[in-house]
């Protein structure tokens, strides 16, 4: 199975993008079973701790047990040690269990840490490649047209924001499997990481 | 010389001929030696205090745990063999992530402390272990509402409106007993723990040693060193 298929199998649109300060990460709530829409409000952006989140593409099954473990393994990591785990560190901890056992899933591990703020993507053997934005999943190619042109080094979390709502918005348009709006998070040294309500996902898509 | 249990304390899994295992009573005699460390339930939560007492000013404070966050919603404090305590506690921390990851819920209290009791019964009836010198306080607040427990090295566990453990827990009690009462606020729970905390060590409490956590229903939280000066300021 060639790289290109095996991204368009995972029927999904994910992005992060980093900006001065932090990250902006967001999903589509769309799953599917072939052609059919199996489900129109799929969780596929998770809070894994107060600096780092996941976002997942893949089998639904292999997406939601990675991150129950992840989110255990840095509960357990910031009350042994009083600190939290680093993006980096979660990334190579996510990657490691996919070595050992692979799941069928593209991941991106997004987050804020001493070091500011960094975006992994993961794939189902566990390669990881950090990036200053990175989009999965089957709106992956329509998400990238939008990023490749608006992407700028240094923009503010409203700016990243946009960008991030744009790319998702292509790929709910051109990709078949991905849609039914979408979850958008911010995660920043200074407040941690918050989801966007509806309403201000509803708010900031009026306003492109 | 006679030895005190008379052949029968050399193995933990072996009884006296009038029932009663010494491995296991010699481990309560580890949690006698102990620092004292209080817990007491308030209107809508329980207050944990510690009072680690430094056997030299050259021993820098912060190194010394006897208070541990166990997950969002539960807290020990130890009292007993330290290095003991600190394998309960990775358990302990272990266990409530378990939960969550198999059932997608956090760990009720009762049921972490019947698992930490499991586990330390079994020191105590199989050959070759030696039981945990360490008593716990664990509280901690879920559906069923505040917990505040008390564990032994037998394993054995009971529920406390107030209780302590340690060298200082008889002089607590007694204090807890007279002064204790049910819909406390916050601050007057504190202030009660501390009282009972001083009366057991007859002298002032040492202000960098006392450490004070509260679980309520916005789960664990240590309180700051000023909050804990302030408090302190009210008892010595």
């Amino acid at each position: 199975m060639s790289a290109v298929g095996d991204v368009v199998k995972t029927g999904t649109s994910t992005v992060g993008i980093t900006f001065d300060g932090g990250v902006v990460v967001g999903a589509d709530h769309r799953a599917t079973m072939g052609h059919f829409i199996a489900n129109k409000s799929v969780q596929k952006l998770f809070r894994i701790s107060n600096n780092v989140a996941l976002t997942t593409a893949g089998l639904v099954g292999h997406a939601q047990s990675l991150s129950r473990t992840l989110a255990a393994e840095l509960r357990l990591y910031e009350l042994k040690r009083n600190q939290s785990m680093t993006v980096r560190g979660a990334a190579t901890l996510t990657a490691n269990i996919l070595v050992g056992r692979p799941h069928y899933v593209q991941l991106l591990i997004v987050g804020v840490d001493e070091d500011g703020p960094s975006v992994y993507s993961i794939d189902s053997a566990g390669g990881a490649i950090p990036d200053s934005y990175c989009a999965t999943g089957s709106g992956s190619p329509f998400m990238y047209g939008v990023l490749e042109d608006q992407f700028k080094h240094g923009m503010n979390e409203k700016e990243a924001l946009k960008v991030a709502a744009k790319a998702l918005l292509a790929s709910a348009q051109r990709d078949a499997a991905s849609g039914n709006g979408m979850d958008l998070a911010v995660i920043t040294q200074e407040k941690g990481f918050q989801l966007l309500s509806e309403e201000e996902v509803d708010k900031l898509l009026s306003n492109i | 010389m006679q030895p005190s249990g008379r052949g029968y304390d050399h193995g933990v899994s072996t009884f006296s001929p009038d029932g009663r295992l010494y491995q296991v009573e010699y481990a309560r005699e580890s949690v006698k030696r102990g620092t004292t460390t209080v817990g007491l339930k308030f209107r809508e939560g329980v207050v944990l205090i510690v009072d680690k007492r430094i056997s030299s000013k050259l021993v820098i404070i912060d190194s010394i745990e006897k208070m541990y966050q166990i997950d969002d919603h539960i807290g020990f404090t130890t009292s007993g063999l330290v290095a003991d305590a600190r394998q309960l506690v990775d358990r302990a921390r272990v266990q409530c992530q378990v939960n969550r990851m198999t059932y997608g819920d956090a760990i009720p209290v009762t049921t972490l402390v019947k698992k930490m009791c499991d586990y330390m019964q079994s020191f105590t009836q199989y050959g070759g272990a030696r039981p945990f010198g360490t008593a716990l306080l664990i509280a901690g607040v879920d559906a069923d509402g505040v917990h505040l427990y008390e564990t032994d090295p037998s394993g054995a566990y009971q529920s406390y409106h107030a209780g302590a453990i340690g060298r200082g827990r008889a002089t607590v009690i007694d204090y807890f007993e007279e002064n204790w009462k049910e819909g406390m606020t916050q601050n007057a729970a504190i202030k009660l723990g501390l009282e009972a905390l001083r009366d057991s060590i007859d002298e002032d409490l040492n202000n960098e040693a006392v450490e004070i956590a509260i679980v309520n229903g916005d789960g664990y939280s240590k309180l700051s060193r000023d909050e804990t000066m302030k408090h302190l300021g009210k008892v010595n």
